[in-house]
């Protein structure tokens, strides 16, 4: 490529992999869509509820089940249109508007009556916009009758709407006059209220009966439901649980985003699987990541470079190091020759056991020096030990070598350890798709700025101080994604920077953790409260993942759980991506990381036996007044 | 053609507080924040004898408490006729609603209500002397601002239930030097990038301000690309900011506003003067920050904005609902 390709393969790179956000794509968003595999699940008339963290692909799946969507992806067959299998109408909870219906001046069951009202008028709009968009594609298509017209302009108080352009002018203005009530709520008793779902009813019958959709599934696609109030999605629940045949609901939470599973009546429950199926997006993709995060980039990359047969696959942008290779890149050499150097000096180290030492590579030797240590043995004795019982000093040393990697370039300036390869970056983007896009752009987009070809790998340094940029990128706008972002900002940093003095110093300690769980103890239920409420950001804006503890009985107990970092920040810190083993930590301890961070850290590492004072990675020294910070 | 001379600016600038007084017979709306400046009123006080001061004792979201004539005076945020009944019940030749020192979510109520008078109205805003800086800065939090943010709500009176949809509109900031603040609207209301129009204060209060402002929000200009839509706008005066939001407005006719006023206080008046006058087509957006004590330190020149002598200014739009 010559520099003119390279600077136009830039810029079309850094638009189309920059754009990792739904809303940020535009028209774009169907082109490049990519069918997950839980896709045929929520094209059935089941009502579907799909969890899934901020960047797991939500918003793309819903608009893509949409009319729109479905037009996009597949107007150019000449049989699409005909028939409708599903017409999906998409609708984004605003929470500008629906936090206007709340407030002391109204009673809870008058505000529910108001909101399912606007929830009519709204719906009911999506729906009269979905048939003003198909009558324009098929003009000869049978209408609904200005008699039905009549009836929902009754069922909405609408006062005398004739048709549909007399319906659609008159809902518009029944919305200004609704907003005036709402605006001045306080002052007047408010307008007649349709019925919970009536108008919807009315209308989707109608449609229904209509030839060209006799067979087609109407559903309302619900984007970041979490927004609702407890008890406006106890008005939407109430619709899901009842929305029977004529229509149903495809809806995006985030996981915890749903507070309230009972209905207007409150001894009605939505439950799982009777009245709507749950699609949790990370244990669906679990296992097949890595092949729908190669889809969805071979076609951005397709569309970068015009479906190029000589450019290499994704996979092959981002080449893996190995153990060994890795440990020599962070110079083990240096640390194990001088050990050797040592050894040859000792009597005791027979010439023949120092030449079948030497033919160990050196990350081996390396590990072999870190257990005898941890053992408390000589090199001798561990070495002699390991001659006996070849198998299981293998055993031992695959065990361990991964966590010594960590150890090699302890305190030392530049990278201390590698994050490269394919496989890894989709175990750091933990089947978010969003991570994934971003680690990859901001890798290739640096792989490019240091003058390399566009068509060759991406060398191991690059990748992996694409992946630390990337977590710090994250971590910093952790602070603006929830009201609680910056204390959770503040957690992160306190459990990270542990769980990296922990990584740096693996020797005789339990190796590779990076997991918590909290301590059953409780110390005031004030602070459990808070405790609770902090985690649960976490894991709804994705600073944390959690995982069932082996004693889980009831979902809603924050100590059944075991909780990680996210692993898109462990390159940040530096410390294994990997989920492997856990500390306890108590309520204080998880209040006090974020109120009194550095006398907490310190005090959770002395249990840890480990030292404060390690030197903080480079990466990290933007932070290092925070971890200088005293009480606060 | 357009000129300059029809967008006038009806502010007065006083260096000194001290030597502003309230015209006589009016009414004076104002309240002590945690901040020093807000405190200027005291002094008058005892030397305006014939203009009435109404304080702000106690609030929440949907009420407040005035304190006027001795009188504790309880108003319901949502009601235009308590705001109404309030500002009528004695006869004044002028208003003034001095929002220094009281919350957004107060001002903005009486606004509405006083945007429809036919007396003069003026808005008073006191500069401040310096912000306080962070004491562990980053670049999303170089001052000490915000204890929190309650979350996005409507400003009370200001819910919009437009027909439009999130891509049929237009997001403009007006950036502050929160940049985790600016994080939280992207986040929360998730814009079309290429459609973010981004306003600082320039020139700022102090000449670095702009800078920092820059600084404050530097990650989200550069990820959404809005750094390339910045306009720029004086941040102590509403009636530019006004003149460019009608710009914006004009050059973008199919798109509904959606106003954030997480920056000045004067560009968030300029925002809410322009939601009044094009109520169907524009939205405000407000985060409802707790602000943390001794944010600011001293007080600098005082503003007086003259709101009778601003006409509704009408761009030419494609999508004008008239009711």
């Amino acid at each position: 490529m010559n520099e003119e390709q390279k600077e136009r393969f830039r810029k079309k790179f850094s638009d189309l992999f920059s754009g990792y956000r739904a809303e940020w794509l535009g028209p774009e968003i169907f082109k490049l869509f990519t069918e997950p595999s839980y896709f045929p699940q929520l094209t059935t008339s089941h009502p579907c509820f799909i969890m899934g963290g901020r960047g797991t692909g939500k918003t793309t799946v819903l608009r893509s089940l949409s009319y729109q969507g479905q037009s996009a992806l597949h107007g150019s067959d000449p049989n699409f249109g005909r028939h409708w299998p599903f017409v999906g109408m998409y609708y984004r909870i605003n929470t500008n508007r629906v936090r206007a219906f709340s407030g002391p001046e109204l009673t809870e069951n008058t505000w529910s009556r108001l909101f399912a009202h606007y929830l009519n008028l709204e719906f009911t709009d999506l729906v009269l916009k979905f048939l003003d968009w198909y009558n324009v594609y098929n003009p000869d298509a049978t209408k609904l009758s200005d008699e039905l017209f009549k009836k929902l302009s009754v069922s909405l108080h609408l006062n005398n709407g004739e048709d549909q352009v007399g319906v659609i002018k008159k809902l518009e203005l029944s919305r200004l006059e609704f907003e005036a009530t709402i605006n001045n709520i306080a002052d007047s008793t408010h307008p007649p209220l349709s019925v919970q779902g009536g108008p919807i009813d009315l209308l989707l019958s109608a449609v229904k009966e209509l030839p060209q959709f006799i067979d087609t599934s109407f559903f309302f696609l619900i984007d970041e439901y979490e927004n609702l109030d407890d008890y406006q999605q106890r008005v939407m629940n109430t619709l899901i649980k009842h929305c029977g045949e004529l229509y149903s609901f495809k809806v995006s939470i985030r996981e915890l985003g749903l507070t309230q599973r009972s209905t207007l009546n409150e001894h009605e429950q939505l439950v799982h699987p009777a009245d709507y199926k749950l699609i949790n997006i990370t244990d669906e993709l679990e296992g097949r990541f890595g092949d729908f995060a190669s889809m969805v980039c071979e076609r951005r990359l397709d569309s970068v470079l015009e479906q190029d047969q000589h450019r290499p696959k994704i996979e092959k942008y981002f080449p893996e190091l190995s153990a060994d290779d890795e440990a020599s890149k962070l110079g083990v050499a240096g640390i194990i020759e001088h050990q050797i150097k040592k050894l040859s000096k000792d009597n005791s180290f027979k010439q023949n056991d120092l030449e079948r030492l030497k033919q160990f590579s050196p990350l081996e030797i390396y590990t072999l020096m870190c257990r005898a240590k941890a053992e408390n043995k000589t090199i001798l004795q561990k070495f002699s030990e390991a001659k006996k019982d070849i198998s299981k000093w293998k055993e031992q040393y695959d065990n361990y070598k991964y966590s010594y990697l960590f150890s090699i370039r302890r305190n030392k300036r530049g990278i201390r350890k590698y994050y490269t390869g394919w496989r890894v970056y989709t175990q750091l983007a933990a089947c978010n798709i969003r991570y994934l896009l971003e680690l990859v752009d901001q890798a290739i987009i640096n792989h490019l700025d240091s003058g390399e070809d566009p068509l060759k790998p991406v060398s191991p340094d690059i990748q992996t101080k694409a992946a630390q940029i990337t977590g710090q990128k994250n971590l910093r706008e952790l602070e603006g994604l929830s009201l609680s972002g910056a204390k959770l900002t503040r957690l992160l940093l306190s459990i990270g920077r542990v769980f990296q003095v922990m990584a740096e110093d693996p020797v005789g300690h339990t190796p590779e953790v990076n997991q918590f769980h909290l301590s059953t103890y409780v110390y005031s239920p004030d602070l459990h409260n808070k405790v609770t409420n902090l985690l649960r950001e976490g894991i709804m804006h994705l600073a944390l993942l959690r995982y069932p503890g082996s004693k889980l009985q009831e979902q809603t107990d924050i100590r059944q759980f075991d909780y990680a970092i996210h692993p898109i920040f462990a390159p940040f810190f530096g410390f294994s991506h990997r989920r492997k083993r856990k500390i306890e930590l108590s309520d204080n301890d998880i209040w006090n990381l974020v109120d009194n961070p550095s006398e907490t850290i310190r005090g959770i590492l002395k249990r840890q036996n480990r030292s404060f004072e390690e030197e903080l990675p480079e990466q990290m020294k933007l932070f290092a007044e925070y971890y200088a910070l005293q009480d606060r | 053609m357009h000129y300059k001379i029809d967008e006038p600016i009806f502010t007065s600038l006083i260096s000194d507080v001290s030597n502003f007084r309230p015209k006589q017979n009016s009414l004076y709306i104002t309240g002590i924040s945690v901040e020093e400046r807000s405190e200027h009123t005291k002094e008058w006080e005892s030397k305006c004898s014939h203009v009435n001061f109404a304080r702000l004792i106690n609030e929440n979201s949907s009420s407040a408490v005035f304190s006027i004539n001795n009188k504790d005076v309880t108003i319901k945020l949502r009601s235009n006729n308590e705001i109404e009944r309030f500002l009528d019940e004695t006869k004044h030749s002028n208003i003034y609603l001095d929002i220094t020192g009281l919350p957004h979510h107060i001002w903005a109520p009486f606004l509405r209500v006083l945007r429809n008078k036919t007396q003069p109205i003026y808005c008073v805003y006191v500069e401040p002397g310096d912000y306080r800086f962070s004491e562990n800065p980053t670049e999303t939090t170089i001052f000490d601002l915000s204890e929190k943010i309650e979350g996005i709500a409507p400003l009370p009176g200001f819910v919009t239930l437009s027909a439009m949809g999130d891509e049929e509109s237009i997001f403009v900031p007006l950036l502050g030097f929160e940049g985790a603040r600016f994080a939280y609207m992207l986040e929360t209301v998730q814009p079309d990038r290429t459609h973010i129009f981004p306003i600082i204060g320039v020139p700022g209060f102090r000449a670095e301000y702009p800078f920092y402002a820059y600084q404050g929000n530097r990650l989200q200009l550069m990820e959404t690309k809005s750094w390339q839509n910045i306009r720029f706008s004086p941040a102590n005066c509403p009636f530019s900011l006004y003149y460019v939001l009608t710009e914006i407005s004009s050059h973008h006719s199919e798109r509904q506003l959606r106003i954030a006023p997480i920056g000045t206080k004067p560009h968030a008046l300029g925002a809410v003067l322009y939601y009044l006058d094009h109520p169907n087509v524009t939205e405000i957006i407000y985060d409802h920050p707790v602000r943390k004590e001794k944010r600011t330190y001293g007080t600098s020149r005082i503003c007086i904005y003259d709101l009778s002598l601003l006409p509704p200014i009408r761009p030419m739009r494609g999508r004008d609902i008239i009711v």
